[in-house]
């Protein structure tokens, strides 16, 4: 039944509703009180557009002065005139471009921190790894004094 | 049955569209176009002199400002010739120029909102009080703020509608266009219009319910 609202919409807008049509439509928004709300707001956006409308006093002032397409010509050269490069100072296009540098710039870093990070799924890798020495050696002998110094030296480094 | 009128519907449809654009296409303003896009600029003075009025029109109606309704008409037809070679009778030549032009008032509307709160930054305390107090200024500004606030809403309502709906709505609504007219200037069918009109006018609706309902 939207279609019925589609068809008679503007008519009713316009006030050019009538007869049996109107009476169709009245009738199909007194069933439909939803499409109903939804057309009182219609309505109310639509008296919204008399701000654009002029009034006569505005009316007279709603024409370009003598001479208008003089100034536009003079425009159009002025805008043929201007090196290709001011294209790249239009500001939609600057925000494209910084938008483009920092995605470009995102994918980079993360490029290099995968590339640089050890790969652990590689068999070679893993076993380096673990067969790696530990960064500090402790030297242990046979001397329990020398060895607790050893020790204590090892964790005072390590602090 | 019903899918027979169905295609019916369609057939009638699509030849309705078919015929207003071969239409549009003979038509005598598209030899000027056409003359226009092989760089013509005799045909190019004849566009401007037959839609000049209609454009400065809605740019004033939207704009309210003699000044800047001009600039943005000599930028809009400055535009329309250095872009008429992609014109491509899709659609009447006004119904392009049409959407050149909204487009240009809504960078002028955003470019006046970014200068008006540059300038009441740079105005001092004493200068923004004195402004402020003064009993007629405050009742013109009132009248002028309720006016300009309405037509701000109506704008911000507008953008989020598409382009096409909004033409659409500005000619039916403003210019009191008829759906047929619109029909004739598009190249579509009666019946795609008021359903592009009706989707267009729920969109409003949608678009008044999230910003809030503004001031009578």
């Amino acid at each position: 039944m939207d279609d019925l609202m589609k068809e008679n919409l503007e008519d009713h807008l316009e006030g050019m509703l009538a007869g049996e049509r109107q009476r169709k439509f009245e009738d199909y928004l007194a069933k439909h009180p939803k499409m109903a709300d939804e057309l009182a707001e219609m309505e109310e956006s639509s008296a919204l557009f008399a701000v654009l409308r002029l009034d006569e006093e505005d009316e007279t002032l709603a024409h370009p002065v003598p001479g208008f397409y003089g100034r536009v010509m003079r425009e159009v050269e002025e805008e043929r005139g201007e090196p290709f490069w001011m294209v790249f100072l239009e500001p939609f296009l600057i925000r494209r471009l910084a938008f483009a540098s920092l995605m470009w710039l995102a994918l980079l870093g993360s490029y290099i921190v995968v590339a640089q990070s050890p790969d652990t799924t590689d068999p070679q890798v893993l076993t380096r790894i673990l067969t790696q020495p530990p960064e500090y050696q402790v030297r242990l002998g046979g001397d329990l004094d020398k060895n607790r110094n050893s020790m204590l030296r090892v964790m005072l480094a390590s602090k | 049955m019903a899918a027979a009128t169905a295609t019916l519907l369609i057939d009638a449809a699509l030849g309705a569209r078919t015929r207003s654009k071969v239409a549009y296409k003979d038509s005598p303003e598209a030899e000027v176009v056409r003359r226009c896009q092989a760089g013509d600029e005799e045909a190019f003075r004849q566009i401007v002199e037959k839609h000049q009025s209609k454009v400065f029109g809605i740019i004033y109606r939207i704009v309210r400002n003699r000044n800047d309704a001009e600039d943005i008409a000599q930028h809009v037809f400055s535009k329309i010739y250095l872009s008429i070679k992609g014109f491509d009778f899709r659609s009447s030549l006004i119904t392009w120029v049409y959407k050149i032009t909204v487009n240009e008032c809504y960078d002028y509307l955003r470019k006046a909102k970014v200068r008006k709160l540059v300038y009441e930054s740079d105005l001092g305390e004493d200068d923004q009080r004195s402004m402020e107090n003064s009993q007629l200024g405050m009742d013109r500004r009132v009248r002028i703020d309720v006016k300009t606030e309405k037509r701000d809403y109506l704008m911000k309502i507008l953008s989020k509608v598409s382009e096409e709906e909004r033409v659409l709505l500005i000619q039916k609504e403003v210019e009191g266009r008829t759906v047929q007219e619109l029909a004739e200037t598009t190249g579509l069918n009666e019946n795609t219009i008021k359903v592009k009109l009706f989707r267009a006018r729920q969109k409003l609706v949608k678009a008044a319910a999230k910003f809030g309902k503004v001031r009578a």
